[in-house]
C-alpha cells in the first residue's frame, strides 16, 4: 500500500476518534452527567456500605471502630481478628 | 424481590443484593484473568531479574541464545506488560464496571475466550523473542499473529465491559467508570493502528513511540486510576474530596496525554515542530496529575491511620503517590534541557519502573487484596505475609528507581563530558546495578509471597477466618 493511501487512512481513523470523543463529551453534557457532582460521589457507598464504615480491616480494627466492641455480635469478631 | 422467587436468598435492600450479583456474576472471569495474571507476574519477574543479573555477571547464561540479554530484556518486559499488568487490568476493570453500573455482567461468554486468546497471544509472542523472532520495536516486539491474538481478546472484553455498561442501573457515570470506558474504546484501536504494515523508517519510530506512550496513556494508567479513585474513598468510607476536580483530570487527561509519545524521541531526527507540540502536551499533564493528586491526597488525610488496618489501602495509596511523582517526573524528563542527560541512561528505566511498578503493578495489588475475599468467599490467610510482601516490594522498588536515579544521572553527566572515555560512564553505574539487582531478589520474594497467598485463596487453604460483618451476606450464597 503506497503511504499516501495508509496517511489518508490514518488520518479518517483518527477523525473518527477525535468525533467519538467528542460526541462523548456532548452526550455526557446533554445527559446531565455534570449537573449535581457532589451526589455522584456517592454511587460508591449504599445502605450495607455507607459513608463512614470503612471496608477492608484485613489487618484488624481502627481504635474508633473497637469502641463499638460492647455491641452485639462484635465481641467474638473481634477476637478473631 | 420476594423470598420465593430469589435464586439466592436475600431479602436485603435492592442495593446491596445489586452489588452482591455483581460481584457473583464476574467472578469466574475476574478470578481466570487474575490467576494467569499471577503466572505472567511470577514469569516477567524471573526474566528481569534474569536481566538485571547480566549487567553485574555478563557471562551468565551467555551460552544459551535464548537467554541472552537481548531476548530475555523484551520477553520481561512484554510478560509483565501483555501478561502480568494488562491481565490483572483487564480483571479489574470488567469487576468496577459490573460494580458501578450495578447490574450483572453481561455476555459474560465472551470473557473465557478473552482470557484464552489473551494467554494464547503472550505465550506465543514470548516464546518467538526467545527463539528470536522479535520486530525489533520496543513494546510490539510480539510478532503480528500474538498482536492479533491479543487484538480479539481485548475486543471481547471491550464489548463485555461496553454491553454491562449500557445495561447500567445507574445513572450517574462515576469517574472510575469514565476511565475504564476511554480506555476499553481507544486502546483497541491504538493497538490495531500500531501493528499495521504500514510505516518504514522515522515513520516507524514515530508510531512505535506514539504506540508505547498512548498504551500507557490509554490502558495502564486509566486503569490504575479508575482503581484509586473507587479503592481510596471505597475503603476509608468517604467519598472524593472534590468530584469536580476528578471530572476536570479526566478530560484534560484525555485531551493532553496522548500527544506526548513523541517526547521519547527528544534529538531524533523528526520535524521539530512535532518533538515540541509533545514537549509542551507533556508539561501540560501538570494539570490532570495535579487534580489527581489533589483529589487523592485530601481524600486519605485525616485518615492515613487507617492504612495501619488495610492491605488494600496501603498498596492503593502508595501506587496513587508514585502515580504524581512518575508523572511530574516524565514531565521533567520531556524538557530538551533535562533530556541531554537522561536519554539513554539508566535514569529511564527507573522511570519506567516507577510508572509500570511503583504505581500501576502496586495498585493492582491492591485492587487483589479487595476483591479476592468477594471473589471466592475466603478470607485472606496470615495477615503477617501481607505485610512481608508490602514492605518487601515498597522497600525494593524505591531501592531499584533510587539506584538508577543516581546512576543514571552519573551516567548522563559522564557520557556528556567529551573528555571522559565511554567506558567511564559505565564503570559508574556498576555499584548502582548491584544494588539494582538486590532491589530486583527482594521484589521477587515479595511476589513468591504474595504468589503463596494467591494460591491458598484460590484453594480456599489456611486459616479460616471470619468474615467481618457486612460480607456474612456473600455466605448465604456462596455456591
Amino acid at each position: 500500500m503506497s503511504l499516501p493511501l495508509a496517511g489518508l487512512i490514518l488520518i479518517l481513523i483518527a477523525l473518527i476518534g477525535g468525533t467519538m470523543a467528542m460526541v462523548a463529551f456532548i452526550w455526557a453534557v446533554r445527559t446531565k452527567q455534570f449537573k449535581d457532582l457532589n451526589a455522584g460521589a456517592y454511587i460508591i457507598f449504599d445502605e450495607e456500605e455507607p459513608v463512614g464504615k470503612m471496608t477492608d480491616n484485613t489487618f484488624g480494627f481502627p481504635e474508633s471502630e473497637k469502641s463499638n466492641k460492647n455491641k452485639k455480635g462484635r465481641g467474638e469478631y473481634e477476637s478473631r481478628w | 424481590m420476594s423470598p420465593d422467587g430469589n435464586p439466592f436468598n436475600i431479602d436485603e435492600s435492592p442495593e446491596l443484593s445489586a452489588r452482591v450479583l455483581s460481584d457473583i456474576s464476574v467472578s469466574g472471569p475476574v478470578l481466570a484473568f487474575f490467576t494467569s495474571a499471577v503466572v505472567w507476574l511470577l514469569i516477567g519477574t524471573v526474566f528481569g531479574l534474569t536481566a538485571s543479573l547480566k549487567f553485574n555477571f555478563p557471562d551468565w547464561l551467555a551460552s544459551l541464545p535464548a537467554l541472552t540479554f537481548g531476548r530475555v530484556r523484551p520477553a520481561h518486559l512484554n510478560t509483565i506488560m501483555y501478561g502480568w499488568i494488562s491481565l490483572a487490568s483487564a480483571g479489574c476493570s470488567i469487576w468496577l464496571t459490573v460494580r458501578l453500573c450495578r447490574v450483572e455482567v453481561r455476555w459474560r461468554k465472551l470473557l473465557y475466550p478473552s482470557v484464552f486468546f489473551w494467554n494464547l497471544g503472550v505465550l506465543y509472542g514470548t516464546i518467538a523473542i526467545l527463539i528470536g523472532d522479535n520486530r525489533g520495536l520496543e513494546w510490539l516486539e510480539f510478532p503480528r499473529g500474538a498482536a492479533l491474538l491479543i487484538a480479539v481478546a481485548f475486543v471481547c472484553l471491550s464489548l463485555s465491559i461496553l454491553r454491562t455498561f449500557h445495561a447500567r442501573q445507574v445513572k450517574h457515570i462515576y469517574v472510575s467508570l469514565w476511565y475504564i470506558l476511554a480506555s476499553v474504546v481507544w486502546f483497541p484501536i491504538l493497538y490495531v493502528i500500531a501493528n499495521l504494515p504500514f510505516y518504514s523508517g522515522v515513520t516507524q519510530a514515530a508510531v512505535n513511540w506514539w504506540f508505547a506512550h498512548n498504551a500507557i496513556t490509554v490502558w495502564f494508567t486509566p486503569i490504575g486510576l479508575a482503581a484509586a479513585y473507587y479503592f481510596i474513598p471505597k475503603v476509608i468510607g468517604r467519598p472524593i474530596y472534590s468530584y469536580y476536580l476528578s471530572l476536570l483530570g479526566f478530560w484534560s487527561f484525555a485531551l493532553f496525554y496522548n500527544w506526548n509519545g513523541i517526547h521519547h524521541l527528544v534529538g531524533g531526527p523528526l520535524p521539530t515542530w512535532l518533538i515540541s507540540v509533545s514537549i509542551v502536551a507533556s508539561v501540560l499533564m501538570f494539570i490532570p496529575v495535579t487534580t489527581v493528586a489533589i483529589n487523592h491526597h485530601l481524600t486519605t488525610v485525616g485518615h492515613f491511620g487507617k492504612l495501619r488496618y488495610s492491605p488494600t489501602l496501603r498498596f492503593v495509596v502508595f501506587g496513587a503517590m508514585c502515580y504524581t511523582a512518575v508523572s511530574f517526573q516524565g514531565s521533567i524528563e520531556a524538557l530538551r534541557s533535562f533530556n541531554e542527560i537522561s536519554h539513554f541512561t539508566h535514569y529511564t528505566i527507573g522511570h519506567a519502573h516507577l510508572g509500570m511498578y511503583a504505581f500501576a503493578t502496586m495498585i493492582l495489588f491492591g485492587a487483589i487484596y479487595y476483591t479476592m475475599p468477594r471473589l471466592v468467599k475466603w478470607e485472606w490467610p496470615y495477615p503477617i505475609l501481607i505485610k512481608y510482601h508490602f514492605w518487601l516490594v515498597a522497600f525494593g522498588i524505591a531501592l531499584y528507581v533510587g539506584s538508577m536515579t543516581v546512576g543514571g544521572i552519573l551516567q548522563g553527566l559522564y557520557m556528556n563530558e567529551a573528555s571522559r572515555p565511554f567506558i567511564e560512564s559505565v564503570e559508574v553505574t556498576k555499584p548502582y546495578l548491584l544494588a539494582r539487582s538486590g532491589a530486583g531478589v527482594l521484589i521477587l520474594i515479595g511476589h513468591l509471597i504474595f504468589i503463596y497467598l494467591f494460591c491458598l485463596m484460590i484453594l480456599r487453604r489456611g486459616p479460616e477466618r471470619k468474615a467481618p460483618p457486612w460480607r456474612e451476606k456473600m455466605e448465604v450464597v456462596a455456591p
